[in-house]
């Protein structure tokens, strides 16, 4: 069926007909409408002088019909959707600009609606997987339930017994044939929506473009965890990019702390001066010279952590910046994680790495107001963002899984040590993959 | 991602994070991007000028006084640093 919508305008003394399937030419739709209209015309005659006080105008057998020219659905399962779109968003003059890709999501906002307005006697934790109010896991498995109905083919229908199975228990969809909406119809859980991605079947980057990122439920894994659409992500305050408002005055102080009468006048200077607190509580001076920054700043030198642990603090201070990390969904941890918390440098010099005293220093470690557990439910996937030069210009048999591979394991580890940590070790068993570091660091 | 430059390990790795939105980089990287010194620049200033720094405006140089955020640069002082780093006026 087509969408039907007939609205009878009394101050605009007209019958608007929206239609999301006929268009203003095809008999077939003006047929139907024009029986509802006289029907309509007829029955208000006949009741509004009964009425009390009586309908006015007392008559509305003058009025036209309007056809709204609108864009039109697919298929013709989509009717019940365009219609309460058409009925929530016109205002007598204005549609809104929505089309049959919209629907999808249309579909899931509203469910989410009926499912919060507690109307409706429905089981909210197992619909999704959460208590009304709490962050929705955005397991694409939850709602399956919601696929465009045009997925399914007319000959091959799909039989849940009941509910649990349907939320458990993602049926195998038929590929959709039509090529003119293969996008357009789709529920888009599985589609990452901001990313470019170039094809190009002739490079060896791209069959191996999927190991880059792992799942982070399982180290082992190399299937790239699912991703979830923008539009359903958990609200997350926006990065805009930005440009440095003291980038001339940043210029220049590098500049002149690098030239030549920088570095002879400044070379056993005390520029900065900090206070840090380490993992015993003790306090320790940080003191940078001039040549401190050289080395950390000039020309192919290394930015060591300690800088860079004072990059993200001063981000975090910045009225400008730091808005990204107030709303506590966004942690970025100090290098100092890998030195204070996991004790990688006591580890080295011998010395046995004591779980209680990370877990309650991590707690501190963490800024006030982030919040890692928020972080981690917003996506599950750890992206590995890594800037080293994989050859792949060259010859060598080198995947690039392979060439990340390393860091790509580290950086599971580090997650699966902090959500660990985290959560105060509340887990039954100390996880296996964390062996990966702690091997031959027995436990205090 | 985009490339690096030699030992520019930290300082990709730091812009990344300023710009990684947790869905998508929200401004542009280029391989072996000629802005790594303008990061750099940023990231030494925000260092330099901490608020945690214990060492006082007037203990620190003449010179780079008037780079300090909360001071206008005039054009005199501007002349003085470039004079002084040996760059063309």
């Amino acid at each position: 069926m087509g969408i039907g919508l007939l609205l009878l305008l009394i101050l605009e003394e007209c019958s608007q007909y929206i239609d999301s399937l006929y268009n203003q030419a095809q008999h077939a739709g003006w047929a139907i409408f024009r029986r509802m209209v006289e029907n309509i015309k007829k029955l208000w005659t006949d009741l509004s002088t009964d009425m009390d006080p009586p309908l006015m105008p007392l008559s509305i057998d003058h009025f036209p019909t309007n056809y709204m020219n609108t864009v039109k659905q697919v298929g013709t399962r989509a009717c019940g959707w365009f219609m309460l779109t058409s009925i929530m968003s016109w205002d007598g003059k204005c549609l809104m600009d929505f089309s049959m890709k919209d629907i999808p999501n249309i579909k899931k906002t509203m469910l989410y609606c009926w499912a919060m307005s507690g109307k409706f006697k429905i089981d909210f934790v197992k619909m999704f997987g959460c208590f009304p109010g709490d962050p929705i896991p955005m397991d694409p498995d939850y709602f399956v339930i919601l696929e465009s109905q045009d997925f399914i083919s007319q000959d091959k229908s799909i039989i849940i017994s009941s509910q649990e199975n349907f939320m458990h228990v993602k049926p195998q969809l038929p590929v959709f044939e039509n090529a003119g909406n293969d996008s357009s119809g789709t529920d888009d859980f599985e589609v990452p929506t901001t990313r470019s991605r170039k094809k190009r079947v002739d490079s060896p980057a791209i069959k191996k473009k999927n190991t880059t990122g792992v799942s982070s439920d399982n180290i082992i894994s190399v299937k790239r965890a699912s991703k979830r659409a923008k539009k359903w992500s958990l609200p997350v305050e926006p990065l805009n990019p930005g440009k440095f408002i003291h980038l001339h005055k940043a210029r220049l102080l590098m500049n002149f702390i690098l030239s030549k009468h920088g570095r002879e006048k400044f070379s056993e200077e005390t520029l900065c001066e900090f206070d840090r607190t380490d993992i015993t509580g003790a306090k320790i001076p940080i003191i940078l010279t001039g040549k401190d920054f050289v080395r950390n700043f000039d020309y192919c030198n290394q930015l060591e952590g300690e800088m860079m642990h004072y990059v993200i603090s001063q981000w975090k201070s910045d009225p400008l910046k730091n808005v990204v990390f107030a709303s506590g969904s966004r942690v970025l941890l100090s290098p100092y994680f890998v030195s204070d918390i996991l004790g990688m440098d006591n580890m080295k010099s011998g010395q046995k790495f004591n779980l209680d005293l990370a877990i309650v220093n991590f707690h501190k470690f963490v800024m006030p107001g982030e919040d890692l557990l928020k972080a981690k439910l917003h996506r599950n996937v750890i992206d590995v963002l890594d800037s080293k030069d994989w050859p792949r210009q060259s010859k060598s048999e080198t995947t690039r899984s392979e060439f990340h591979g390393d860091d790509i394991k580290e950086i599971e580890v580090y997650t699966s040590v902090a959500s660990y940590l985290w959560q105060g070790g509340v887990q039954e068993e100390w996880p296996e993959q964390l062996d990966y570091y702690f091997k031959g660091a027995a436990l205090l | 991602m985009a490339r690096q430059g030699v030992n520019e390990c930290g300082v990709y790795a730091l812009k990344f994070a300023d710009i990684f939105d947790g869905d998508k980089c929200v401004e542009q990287i280029l391989h072996y991007d000629e802005r790594s010194k303008d990061w750099k620049a940023e990231f030494m200033y925000r260092v330099f000028f901490h608020q945690d720094n214990k060492v006082l405006l007037d203990d620190i140089s003449e010179e780079i006084q008037c780079l300090s955020p909360h001071i206008s640069l005039l054009p005199k002082e501007e002349e003085l640093l470039l004079l002084l780093t040996g760059k063309q006026i």
